[in-house]
Protein backbone atom coordinates (compact mmCIF):
# COMPACT_ATOMS: atom_id res chain seq x y z
CA UNK A 1 0.00 0.00 0.00
CA UNK A 2 1.40 3.53 -0.79
CA UNK A 3 1.46 6.46 1.38
CA UNK A 4 -1.12 8.17 -0.84
CA UNK A 5 -3.09 5.11 0.13
CA UNK A 6 -2.51 5.02 3.66
CA UNK A 7 -3.52 8.79 4.11
CA UNK A 8 -6.26 8.54 2.04
CA UNK A 9 -7.38 5.96 4.23
CA UNK A 10 -7.20 7.56 7.13
CA UNK A 11 -8.49 10.56 5.70
CA UNK A 12 -12.12 7.76 5.10
CA UNK A 13 -11.77 7.17 8.30
CA UNK A 14 -11.63 10.83 9.69
CA UNK A 15 -8.93 10.13 12.16
CA UNK A 16 -5.45 12.81 12.22
CA UNK A 17 -2.28 11.10 11.53
CA UNK A 18 0.97 12.77 12.88
CA UNK A 19 4.76 11.30 13.06
CA UNK A 20 6.39 12.75 15.97
CA UNK A 21 9.19 14.41 14.91
CA UNK A 22 11.17 14.68 18.57
CA UNK A 23 11.77 17.69 20.44
CA UNK A 24 7.45 17.88 21.26
CA UNK A 25 7.10 18.59 17.69
CA UNK A 26 4.86 16.63 15.49
CA UNK A 27 3.98 16.48 11.77
CA UNK A 28 0.79 16.39 10.40
CA UNK A 29 0.22 13.44 7.81
CA UNK A 30 -2.40 14.00 5.20
CA UNK A 31 -6.19 16.06 5.54
CA UNK A 32 -6.68 17.33 8.95
CA UNK A 33 -10.39 16.73 9.63
CA UNK A 34 -12.55 19.83 10.20
CA UNK A 35 -13.49 18.28 13.71
CA UNK A 36 -9.70 19.06 14.60
CA UNK A 37 -9.37 22.34 12.99
CA UNK A 38 -12.66 23.59 15.32
CA UNK A 39 -11.68 21.67 18.40
CA UNK A 40 -8.19 23.75 18.65
CA UNK A 41 -8.81 27.04 16.17
CA UNK A 42 -6.18 28.85 17.68
CA UNK A 43 -3.18 26.80 16.03
CA UNK A 44 -2.25 27.38 12.61
CA UNK A 45 -3.01 24.29 11.29
CA UNK A 46 -1.01 24.70 7.42
CA UNK A 47 2.63 25.37 8.70
CA UNK A 48 2.34 21.38 9.08
CA UNK A 49 4.17 21.31 11.87
CA UNK A 50 2.71 21.18 15.78
CA UNK A 51 3.71 21.71 18.92
CA UNK A 52 1.70 19.44 21.22
CA UNK A 53 1.40 21.92 24.21
CA UNK A 54 -0.64 24.42 25.83
CA UNK A 55 -3.96 24.66 23.35
CA UNK A 56 -3.21 20.44 23.30
CA UNK A 57 -3.38 20.18 27.06
CA UNK A 58 -4.35 16.18 26.90
CA UNK A 59 -2.17 15.57 23.98
CA UNK A 60 1.15 17.02 25.50
CA UNK A 61 0.63 14.69 28.77
CA UNK A 62 -0.24 11.44 26.33
CA UNK A 63 3.20 12.51 24.26
CA UNK A 64 5.05 11.64 27.44
CA UNK A 65 4.05 8.23 27.73
CA UNK A 66 3.86 7.68 23.96
CA UNK A 67 7.77 9.18 23.85
CA UNK A 68 8.60 6.24 26.63
CA UNK A 69 6.87 3.73 24.05
CA UNK A 70 8.46 4.72 20.94
CA UNK A 71 12.10 4.62 22.90
CA UNK A 72 11.59 1.10 23.71
CA UNK A 73 10.39 0.51 20.36
CA UNK A 74 7.85 -1.51 21.53
CA UNK A 75 5.41 -3.68 18.98
CA UNK A 76 1.65 -3.37 19.60
CA UNK A 77 0.29 0.44 20.37
CA UNK A 78 -0.57 2.49 23.11
CA UNK A 79 -4.50 3.80 23.86
CA UNK A 80 -4.65 7.04 25.79
CA UNK A 81 -7.85 7.05 27.51
CA UNK A 82 -11.02 8.82 26.34
CA UNK A 83 -11.31 12.84 26.48
CA UNK A 84 -13.32 15.07 25.67
CA UNK A 85 -13.46 19.04 24.99
CA UNK A 86 -15.71 21.60 23.38
CA UNK A 87 -15.05 22.73 20.12
CA UNK A 88 -15.57 25.90 18.72
CA UNK A 89 -19.12 25.77 18.17
CA UNK A 90 -19.89 24.43 21.77
CA UNK A 91 -19.78 20.90 20.37
CA UNK A 92 -18.46 18.06 22.50
CA UNK A 93 -16.38 15.99 20.79
CA UNK A 94 -14.98 13.03 22.76
CA UNK A 95 -11.38 11.51 21.34
CA UNK A 96 -9.01 9.07 21.60
CA UNK A 97 -5.17 9.01 20.74
CA UNK A 98 -3.39 5.79 19.97
CA UNK A 99 0.75 6.09 19.57
CA UNK A 100 2.11 3.30 17.34
CA UNK A 101 5.54 2.52 15.93
CA UNK A 102 4.78 1.90 11.83
CA UNK A 103 8.24 1.37 9.28
CA UNK A 104 10.54 3.04 11.92
CA UNK A 105 8.30 5.75 12.14
CA UNK A 106 6.70 7.16 15.56
CA UNK A 107 3.16 7.86 14.25
CA UNK A 108 0.25 9.42 16.90
CA UNK A 109 -3.32 8.79 15.59
CA UNK A 110 -6.19 10.94 16.76
CA UNK A 111 -9.65 9.77 16.48
CA UNK A 112 -13.05 11.31 17.21
CA UNK A 113 -15.23 8.42 18.39
CA UNK A 114 -18.67 10.37 17.70
CA UNK A 115 -21.50 7.63 17.97
CA UNK A 116 -18.81 5.06 18.69
CA UNK A 117 -18.60 6.15 21.89
CA UNK A 118 -22.11 6.36 23.01
CA UNK A 119 -22.41 2.87 24.06
CA UNK A 120 -19.25 3.27 25.70
CA UNK A 121 -20.74 5.84 27.80
CA UNK A 122 -24.14 3.92 28.06
CA UNK A 123 -22.26 1.18 29.60
CA UNK A 124 -20.15 3.38 32.29
CA UNK A 125 -23.05 5.04 32.90
CA UNK A 126 -25.10 2.17 33.91
CA UNK A 127 -21.91 0.51 36.19
CA UNK A 128 -21.54 4.25 37.87
CA UNK A 129 -25.48 4.49 38.40
CA UNK A 130 -25.52 0.78 39.86
CA UNK A 131 -22.11 1.83 42.35
CA UNK A 132 -24.53 4.94 43.12
CA UNK A 133 -26.83 2.64 44.22
CA UNK A 134 -25.41 0.18 45.38
CA UNK A 135 -23.70 2.87 47.70
CA UNK A 136 -26.83 4.54 49.10
CA UNK A 137 -28.32 0.80 49.97
CA UNK A 138 -25.55 0.14 51.67
CA UNK A 139 -25.43 3.48 53.71
CA UNK A 140 -29.07 3.06 54.16
CA UNK A 141 -28.10 -0.21 55.97
CA UNK A 142 -25.42 0.88 58.23
CA UNK A 143 -27.79 4.30 59.27
CA UNK A 144 -30.51 1.55 60.37
CA UNK A 145 -28.38 -1.12 61.57
CA UNK A 146 -26.84 1.78 63.98
CA UNK A 147 -30.13 2.69 65.18
CA UNK A 148 -31.28 -1.02 65.77
CA UNK A 149 -27.89 -1.33 67.55
CA UNK A 150 -28.91 1.67 69.81
CA UNK A 151 -32.44 0.56 69.93
CA UNK A 152 -30.88 -3.11 70.93
CA UNK A 153 -29.03 -1.12 73.40
CA UNK A 154 -31.41 0.68 75.14
CA UNK A 155 -33.59 -2.50 75.25
CA UNK A 156 -30.95 -4.03 76.81
CA UNK A 157 -30.57 -1.16 79.35
CA UNK A 158 -33.90 -0.89 80.46
CA UNK A 159 -33.95 -5.15 80.58
CA UNK A 160 -31.03 -4.67 83.11
CA UNK A 161 -33.20 -2.00 84.94
CA UNK A 162 -36.23 -4.61 85.05
CA UNK A 163 -34.01 -7.31 86.49
CA UNK A 164 -32.12 -5.07 89.10
CA UNK A 165 -35.56 -3.34 90.34
CA UNK A 166 -36.83 -7.32 90.96
CA UNK A 167 -33.72 -8.40 92.93
CA UNK A 168 -33.99 -5.28 94.88
CA UNK A 169 -37.68 -6.14 95.69
CA UNK A 170 -36.46 -8.96 97.23
CA UNK A 171 -33.49 -7.91 98.66
CA UNK A 172 -35.63 -4.85 100.42
CA UNK A 173 -36.95 -7.80 102.56
CA UNK A 174 -33.74 -10.00 102.92
CA UNK A 175 -30.95 -7.89 102.33
CA UNK A 176 -28.55 -10.90 102.62
CA UNK A 177 -29.97 -12.47 99.16
CA UNK A 178 -29.02 -9.06 97.44
CA UNK A 179 -24.94 -10.50 97.94
CA UNK A 180 -26.11 -14.34 97.25
CA UNK A 181 -27.62 -13.63 93.77
CA UNK A 182 -25.18 -11.20 93.05
CA UNK A 183 -22.41 -14.14 93.70
CA UNK A 184 -24.47 -16.43 92.49
CA UNK A 185 -24.86 -14.64 88.91
CA UNK A 186 -21.21 -13.93 88.75
CA UNK A 187 -19.69 -17.52 89.61
CA UNK A 188 -22.68 -18.93 87.08
CA UNK A 189 -21.84 -16.50 84.19
CA UNK A 190 -17.75 -17.26 84.77
CA UNK A 191 -18.64 -21.22 84.70
CA UNK A 192 -20.95 -21.14 81.49
CA UNK A 193 -17.59 -19.26 80.12
CA UNK A 194 -15.25 -21.71 81.41
CA UNK A 195 -17.70 -24.15 79.58
CA UNK A 196 -17.13 -22.63 76.22
CA UNK A 197 -20.85 -21.38 76.47
CA UNK A 198 -21.33 -18.47 74.17
CA UNK A 199 -21.57 -14.81 75.85
CA UNK A 200 -25.05 -14.27 75.34
CA UNK A 201 -26.08 -17.38 76.80
CA UNK A 202 -23.22 -16.91 79.93
CA UNK A 203 -24.69 -13.10 79.94
CA UNK A 204 -28.62 -15.00 80.24
CA UNK A 205 -27.15 -16.90 82.87
CA UNK A 206 -25.46 -14.35 84.68
CA UNK A 207 -29.43 -12.43 84.41
CA UNK A 208 -30.95 -15.26 85.82
CA UNK A 209 -28.71 -15.54 88.79
CA UNK A 210 -29.54 -11.82 89.51
CA UNK A 211 -32.81 -12.93 90.28
CA UNK A 212 -33.11 -16.79 91.01
CA UNK A 213 -34.75 -16.29 94.59
CA UNK A 214 -37.13 -13.65 92.93
CA UNK A 215 -39.86 -15.90 94.54
CA UNK A 216 -38.65 -15.44 98.06
CA UNK A 217 -41.08 -12.23 97.47
CA UNK A 218 -43.84 -14.88 98.50
CA UNK A 219 -41.96 -15.83 101.70
CA UNK A 220 -43.18 -14.78 104.89
CA UNK A 221 -40.15 -11.85 106.39
CA UNK A 222 -39.90 -13.81 109.65
CA UNK A 223 -39.09 -17.29 107.77
CA UNK A 224 -36.06 -15.10 105.69
CA UNK A 225 -34.61 -14.67 108.39
CA UNK A 226 -35.55 -17.20 111.71
CA UNK A 227 -31.91 -18.20 112.79
CA UNK A 228 -33.06 -21.86 113.80
CA UNK A 229 -34.26 -24.97 112.18
CA UNK A 230 -37.74 -24.80 110.49
CA UNK A 231 -40.23 -26.92 110.28
CA UNK A 232 -41.33 -29.22 107.39
CA UNK A 233 -44.21 -26.96 106.91
CA UNK A 234 -42.01 -23.61 106.65
CA UNK A 235 -39.49 -25.21 104.61
CA UNK A 236 -42.46 -26.53 102.21
CA UNK A 237 -42.99 -23.04 101.97
CA UNK A 238 -39.57 -21.69 101.10
CA UNK A 239 -39.85 -24.69 98.26
CA UNK A 240 -42.18 -22.53 96.44
CA UNK A 241 -39.77 -19.94 95.82
CA UNK A 242 -38.88 -21.39 91.97
CA UNK A 243 -42.34 -21.99 91.39
CA UNK A 244 -43.53 -18.58 92.55
CA UNK A 245 -40.46 -16.83 90.78
CA UNK A 246 -41.12 -18.67 87.59
CA UNK A 247 -44.92 -17.56 87.94
CA UNK A 248 -43.89 -13.57 87.94
CA UNK A 249 -41.00 -14.19 85.36
CA UNK A 250 -42.61 -16.51 82.83
CA UNK A 251 -44.96 -14.00 81.07
CA UNK A 252 -42.15 -11.39 80.73
CA UNK A 253 -40.82 -11.43 77.02
CA UNK A 254 -37.15 -11.58 77.65
CA UNK A 255 -34.69 -12.72 74.91
CA UNK A 256 -33.80 -15.51 77.51
CA UNK A 257 -35.61 -18.50 78.95
CA UNK A 258 -35.03 -16.62 82.60
CA UNK A 259 -38.30 -17.83 83.82
CA UNK A 260 -36.93 -21.64 83.39
CA UNK A 261 -33.58 -21.39 84.70
CA UNK A 262 -35.37 -20.12 88.14
CA UNK A 263 -37.69 -22.56 87.93
CA UNK A 264 -35.25 -25.15 88.09
CA UNK A 265 -32.29 -23.99 89.93
CA UNK A 266 -33.18 -26.68 92.82
CA UNK A 267 -33.52 -29.89 90.38
CA UNK A 268 -30.89 -32.45 90.83
CA UNK A 269 -29.51 -34.71 88.02
CA UNK A 270 -30.91 -37.72 89.68
CA UNK A 271 -34.75 -36.04 90.11
CA UNK A 272 -34.41 -35.50 94.04
CA UNK A 273 -34.71 -31.77 93.37
CA UNK A 274 -37.78 -29.37 93.03
CA UNK A 275 -40.24 -28.17 92.42
CA UNK A 276 -41.06 -30.65 89.93
CA UNK A 277 -38.68 -33.44 90.29
CA UNK A 278 -36.67 -33.39 86.94
CA UNK A 279 -33.54 -35.33 86.56
CA UNK A 280 -30.79 -35.26 83.73
CA UNK A 281 -31.04 -32.99 80.77
CA UNK A 282 -34.31 -32.37 81.30
CA UNK A 283 -32.65 -29.98 83.60
CA UNK A 284 -32.09 -27.30 81.64
CA UNK A 285 -28.34 -26.29 81.45
CA UNK A 286 -28.76 -23.33 82.30
CA UNK A 287 -30.19 -24.11 85.43
CA UNK A 288 -28.12 -26.89 86.19
CA UNK A 289 -25.13 -24.21 86.16
CA UNK A 290 -27.09 -22.33 88.45
CA UNK A 291 -27.69 -25.15 90.53
CA UNK A 292 -24.33 -25.44 91.32
CA UNK A 293 -23.19 -21.54 91.57
CA UNK A 294 -26.08 -21.59 94.28
CA UNK A 295 -24.73 -24.61 96.30
CA UNK A 296 -21.22 -23.76 95.73
CA UNK A 297 -21.88 -19.54 97.27
CA UNK A 298 -24.60 -20.67 100.17
CA UNK A 299 -22.04 -23.28 101.23
CA UNK A 300 -19.15 -21.11 101.62
CA UNK A 301 -20.96 -18.39 102.99
CA UNK A 302 -22.56 -17.61 106.38
CA UNK A 303 -25.62 -18.60 107.30
CA UNK A 304 -28.11 -17.50 110.28
CA UNK A 305 -27.69 -20.82 111.45
CA UNK A 306 -23.59 -21.69 111.00
CA UNK A 307 -20.79 -19.77 110.16
CA UNK A 308 -19.43 -20.45 106.55
CA UNK A 309 -17.95 -23.79 105.92
CA UNK A 310 -15.55 -22.44 103.64
CA UNK A 311 -15.31 -23.13 99.56
CA UNK A 312 -13.19 -26.31 100.84
CA UNK A 313 -16.16 -27.79 101.66
CA UNK A 314 -18.27 -26.58 99.06
CA UNK A 315 -16.25 -27.89 95.96
CA UNK A 316 -16.01 -31.24 98.33
CA UNK A 317 -20.14 -31.38 98.18
CA UNK A 318 -20.16 -31.11 94.46
CA UNK A 319 -17.46 -33.44 93.57
CA UNK A 320 -18.88 -35.88 95.87
CA UNK A 321 -22.09 -35.38 93.97
CA UNK A 322 -20.62 -35.05 90.60
CA UNK A 323 -22.99 -36.92 88.48
CA UNK A 324 -25.73 -37.97 90.90
CA UNK A 325 -27.20 -34.39 92.31
CA UNK A 326 -25.32 -32.38 89.82
CA UNK A 327 -23.94 -32.10 86.43
CA UNK A 328 -20.56 -33.51 85.60
CA UNK A 329 -19.42 -30.89 83.50
CA UNK A 330 -20.28 -28.07 85.67
CA UNK A 331 -18.68 -29.77 88.52
CA UNK A 332 -15.47 -29.80 86.70
CA UNK A 333 -15.58 -26.31 85.40
CA UNK A 334 -16.82 -24.91 88.71
CA UNK A 335 -13.84 -27.00 90.74
CA UNK A 336 -11.29 -25.89 87.80
CA UNK A 337 -12.43 -21.63 88.16
CA UNK A 338 -11.19 -22.13 91.89
CA UNK A 339 -8.69 -24.56 92.35
CA UNK A 340 -6.31 -23.84 89.02
CA UNK A 341 -7.66 -20.11 88.01
CA UNK A 342 -7.84 -18.68 91.13
CA UNK A 343 -11.17 -17.57 91.13
CA UNK A 344 -13.01 -16.20 94.67
CA UNK A 345 -15.93 -15.37 96.07
CA UNK A 346 -16.73 -11.93 96.53
CA UNK A 347 -17.39 -11.99 100.23
CA UNK A 348 -18.73 -8.40 101.65
CA UNK A 349 -20.58 -9.80 104.60
CA UNK A 350 -17.11 -10.33 106.30
CA UNK A 351 -15.99 -7.13 106.34
CA UNK A 352 -19.04 -4.66 105.97
CA UNK A 353 -22.36 -5.98 106.74
CA UNK A 354 -23.50 -5.94 110.77
CA UNK A 355 -23.53 -8.94 112.56
CA UNK A 356 -27.03 -9.09 111.99
CA UNK A 357 -26.97 -9.20 108.81
CA UNK A 358 -24.38 -11.95 108.71
CA UNK A 359 -26.82 -14.41 110.46
CA UNK A 360 -29.96 -13.19 108.51
CA UNK A 361 -28.47 -15.14 105.29
CA UNK A 362 -30.54 -16.56 102.46
CA UNK A 363 -33.42 -18.90 103.24
CA UNK A 364 -33.60 -20.90 100.25
CA UNK A 365 -29.77 -21.17 100.45
CA UNK A 366 -30.66 -23.08 103.32
CA UNK A 367 -32.85 -25.07 102.45
CA UNK A 368 -30.11 -26.10 99.32
CA UNK A 369 -27.85 -27.06 102.63
CA UNK A 370 -30.87 -29.04 103.70
CA UNK A 371 -31.40 -31.06 100.81
CA UNK A 372 -27.94 -31.97 100.32
CA UNK A 373 -27.44 -33.28 104.31
CA UNK B 1 -1.82 35.80 29.65
CA UNK B 2 -1.45 33.51 32.71
CA UNK B 3 -2.60 29.53 31.81
CA UNK B 4 -3.28 27.52 34.65
CA UNK B 5 -4.35 23.66 34.90
CA UNK B 6 -6.97 22.86 37.46
CA UNK B 7 -7.96 19.32 38.21
CA UNK B 8 -11.21 18.22 39.68
CA UNK B 9 -10.65 15.60 42.16
CA UNK B 10 -13.24 13.35 43.91
CA UNK B 11 -15.43 10.10 44.21
CA UNK B 12 -17.69 9.46 41.69
CA UNK B 13 -21.17 11.20 41.46
CA UNK B 14 -20.15 14.35 43.83
CA UNK B 15 -21.12 16.59 41.02
CA UNK B 16 -17.13 17.68 39.75
CA UNK B 17 -18.80 18.24 36.01
CA UNK B 18 -21.48 20.07 37.60
CA UNK B 19 -19.22 22.32 39.28
CA UNK B 20 -17.37 23.05 35.81
CA UNK B 21 -20.24 23.59 34.29
CA UNK B 22 -21.60 25.93 35.96
CA UNK B 23 -18.41 27.83 36.61
CA UNK B 24 -17.99 27.77 32.50
CA UNK B 25 -21.66 27.71 31.53
CA UNK B 26 -23.53 29.06 34.18
CA UNK B 27 -25.92 25.88 33.38
CA UNK B 28 -27.12 23.20 35.54
CA UNK B 29 -28.62 19.76 34.72
CA UNK B 30 -30.44 17.49 37.61
CA UNK B 31 -29.68 14.58 35.74
CA UNK B 32 -26.47 12.62 36.65
CA UNK B 33 -24.00 11.97 33.70
CA UNK B 34 -21.12 10.44 34.18
CA UNK B 35 -17.59 10.88 32.83
CA UNK B 36 -15.10 8.69 31.44
CA UNK B 37 -12.04 9.52 31.08
CA UNK B 38 -11.53 13.48 31.30
CA UNK B 39 -12.94 16.29 30.17
CA UNK B 40 -11.25 19.17 29.58
CA UNK B 41 -12.74 23.01 29.38
CA UNK B 42 -11.75 25.96 29.46
CA UNK B 43 -12.37 29.53 31.24
CA UNK B 44 -10.85 32.72 31.31
CA UNK B 45 -10.74 34.76 34.33
CA UNK B 46 -9.99 38.30 35.32
CA UNK B 47 -8.41 38.25 39.03
CA UNK B 48 -7.10 41.75 39.78
CA UNK B 49 -5.65 43.16 36.73
CA UNK B 50 -4.37 40.00 36.06
CA UNK B 51 -6.20 37.54 32.82
CA UNK B 52 -5.86 33.98 33.82
CA UNK B 53 -6.64 31.21 31.00
CA UNK B 54 -8.07 28.31 33.34
CA UNK B 55 -8.08 25.10 31.84
CA UNK B 56 -10.31 22.69 34.01
CA UNK B 57 -9.49 18.66 33.68
CA UNK B 58 -12.51 17.27 35.58
CA UNK B 59 -10.90 13.69 35.90
CA UNK B 60 -13.49 10.76 35.98
CA UNK B 61 -14.79 10.22 39.89
CA UNK B 62 -12.69 7.38 41.87
CA UNK B 63 -14.65 4.25 42.79
CA UNK B 64 -13.84 0.28 42.43
CA UNK B 65 -13.60 0.33 38.81
CA UNK B 66 -11.54 3.14 38.16
CA UNK B 67 -9.26 4.87 39.86
CA UNK B 68 -8.12 8.86 39.11
CA UNK B 69 -4.90 8.87 37.10
CA UNK B 70 -1.95 10.10 39.23
CA UNK B 71 -0.34 11.13 35.96
CA UNK B 72 -3.28 13.64 35.08
CA UNK B 73 -2.38 16.02 37.59
CA UNK B 74 0.70 16.59 35.81
CA UNK B 75 1.00 20.32 35.39
CA UNK B 76 -1.55 21.32 37.26
CA UNK B 77 -1.08 24.32 39.63
CA UNK B 78 -3.81 23.36 41.74
CA UNK B 79 -7.35 20.92 42.15
CA UNK B 80 -10.41 21.25 43.54
CA UNK B 81 -11.31 17.89 46.33
CA UNK B 82 -14.34 17.64 45.89
CA UNK B 83 -16.86 15.87 48.21
CA UNK B 84 -20.41 15.58 48.23
CA UNK B 85 -22.11 15.89 51.60
CA UNK B 86 -24.77 13.57 51.24
CA UNK B 87 -22.37 10.97 51.29
CA UNK B 88 -19.66 10.49 54.24
CA UNK B 89 -17.91 7.84 52.35
CA UNK B 90 -16.96 10.63 49.78
CA UNK B 91 -15.10 12.89 52.44
CA UNK B 92 -13.19 9.69 52.98
CA UNK B 93 -12.24 9.23 49.43
CA UNK B 94 -11.30 12.79 49.29
CA UNK B 95 -8.93 12.43 52.05
CA UNK B 96 -7.20 9.35 50.36
CA UNK B 97 -7.17 11.48 47.25
CA UNK B 98 -5.97 14.27 48.75
CA UNK B 99 -2.98 11.61 49.98
CA UNK B 100 -1.80 10.06 46.92
CA UNK B 101 -1.59 13.22 45.55
CA UNK B 102 0.82 14.74 47.89
CA UNK B 103 2.87 10.96 47.47
CA UNK B 104 2.75 11.23 43.59
CA UNK B 105 3.49 15.03 43.20
CA UNK B 106 4.99 15.97 46.18
CA UNK B 107 3.30 18.63 49.33
CA UNK B 108 2.73 21.78 48.39
CA UNK B 109 0.04 21.50 45.22
CA UNK B 110 -2.65 23.75 46.41
CA UNK B 111 -6.31 22.37 46.85
CA UNK B 112 -9.52 23.37 47.95
CA UNK B 113 -11.88 20.99 49.30
CA UNK B 114 -15.66 21.80 48.45
CA UNK B 115 -18.13 20.40 50.06
CA UNK B 116 -20.80 20.08 47.65
CA UNK B 117 -24.43 19.84 47.59
CA UNK B 118 -25.56 22.87 49.75
CA UNK B 119 -29.16 22.39 48.52
CA UNK B 120 -29.50 19.56 50.27
CA UNK B 121 -27.86 20.46 53.63
CA UNK B 122 -30.86 18.56 55.50
CA UNK B 123 -29.62 15.31 54.16
CA UNK B 124 -26.11 16.11 54.98
CA UNK B 125 -24.46 13.11 56.95
CA UNK B 126 -20.64 14.25 57.30
CA UNK B 127 -19.10 14.39 60.95
CA UNK B 128 -18.27 17.49 62.21
CA UNK B 129 -15.28 15.71 64.06
CA UNK B 130 -13.65 14.61 60.79
CA UNK B 131 -14.38 18.36 59.30
CA UNK B 132 -13.00 19.66 62.33
CA UNK B 133 -9.73 17.51 62.05
CA UNK B 134 -9.31 18.62 58.86
CA UNK B 135 -9.62 22.64 59.39
CA UNK B 136 -6.74 21.48 62.20
CA UNK B 137 -4.95 20.83 59.30
CA UNK B 138 -5.78 23.53 57.70
CA UNK B 139 -7.10 22.54 54.53
CA UNK B 140 -8.81 25.35 52.68
CA UNK B 141 -12.64 24.21 52.49
CA UNK B 142 -15.83 25.78 51.14
CA UNK B 143 -19.74 24.72 50.73
CA UNK B 144 -21.02 24.95 46.99
CA UNK B 145 -23.88 23.71 45.32
CA UNK B 146 -23.77 23.43 41.07
CA UNK B 147 -27.06 23.50 41.47
CA UNK B 148 -27.41 26.78 42.80
CA UNK B 149 -24.30 27.95 41.97
CA UNK B 150 -23.78 29.18 45.86
CA UNK B 151 -19.76 29.31 46.29
CA UNK B 152 -19.11 27.82 42.83
CA UNK B 153 -17.23 31.22 41.36
CA UNK B 154 -15.64 31.72 44.92
CA UNK B 155 -14.37 28.52 44.74
CA UNK B 156 -12.41 28.72 41.71
CA UNK B 157 -11.30 32.39 42.33
CA UNK B 158 -9.96 31.26 45.76
CA UNK B 159 -7.83 28.75 44.21
CA UNK B 160 -6.53 30.54 41.44
CA UNK B 161 -5.80 33.15 43.85
CA UNK B 162 -3.82 30.42 46.03
CA UNK B 163 -2.25 28.97 42.41
CA UNK B 164 -1.32 32.61 41.91
CA UNK B 165 -0.08 32.74 45.23
CA UNK B 166 -2.33 34.61 47.42
CA UNK B 167 -3.49 32.64 50.24
CA UNK B 168 -7.21 31.17 50.86
CA UNK B 169 -7.48 30.76 54.18
CA UNK B 170 -9.83 33.99 54.68
CA UNK B 171 -12.18 31.58 53.29
CA UNK B 172 -13.35 29.45 55.84
CA UNK B 173 -15.59 30.05 58.07
CA UNK B 174 -17.17 32.62 55.26
CA UNK B 175 -19.29 30.44 53.45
Amino acid sequence: MTELDITGLFAALDIVVMEHIGDGSIQVIGTIPDWFRQLYPNVDMEIGRLRLEEEFSFLELFLNEAEDFWMKNETGRLTSEVWTETDSSGNECTLEALAVCFRGKNILLIESLGASFKERHAFFQKAKETLLDKEVLEQMVAERTVKLRNTMEDLRKALDAIVHVLALTVEVRDPYTAGHQRRVANLARTIAEEMGLLEEVAESIYMGGVIHDLGKIAVPAELLSKPSRLSDNEFNLIKDHPQVGYNILKNIEFPWDIARMVLQHHEKMDGSGYPQGLSGEDIFLEARILTIADIVEAMASHRPYRPALGIEKALGEITQNRGVFYDPDVVDACVKLFSEKGYKLEHRFSQDATSSERYAGCRFARFSLQTIK
Amino acid sequence: MIRKKICMVGAFAVGKTSLVTRFVQSIFSDKYLTTVGVRIDKKSIKLGDRDVNLILWDLAGDDSFNKVRMSYLRGASGYLLVVDGTRPITLDTAIGLQKSIDEFLGKGLPFVLLLNKTDMTNEWKLEEEAIGELLEKRWIMMKTCAKTGEGVEKAFLTLTRMMLGGGGEEVNGND
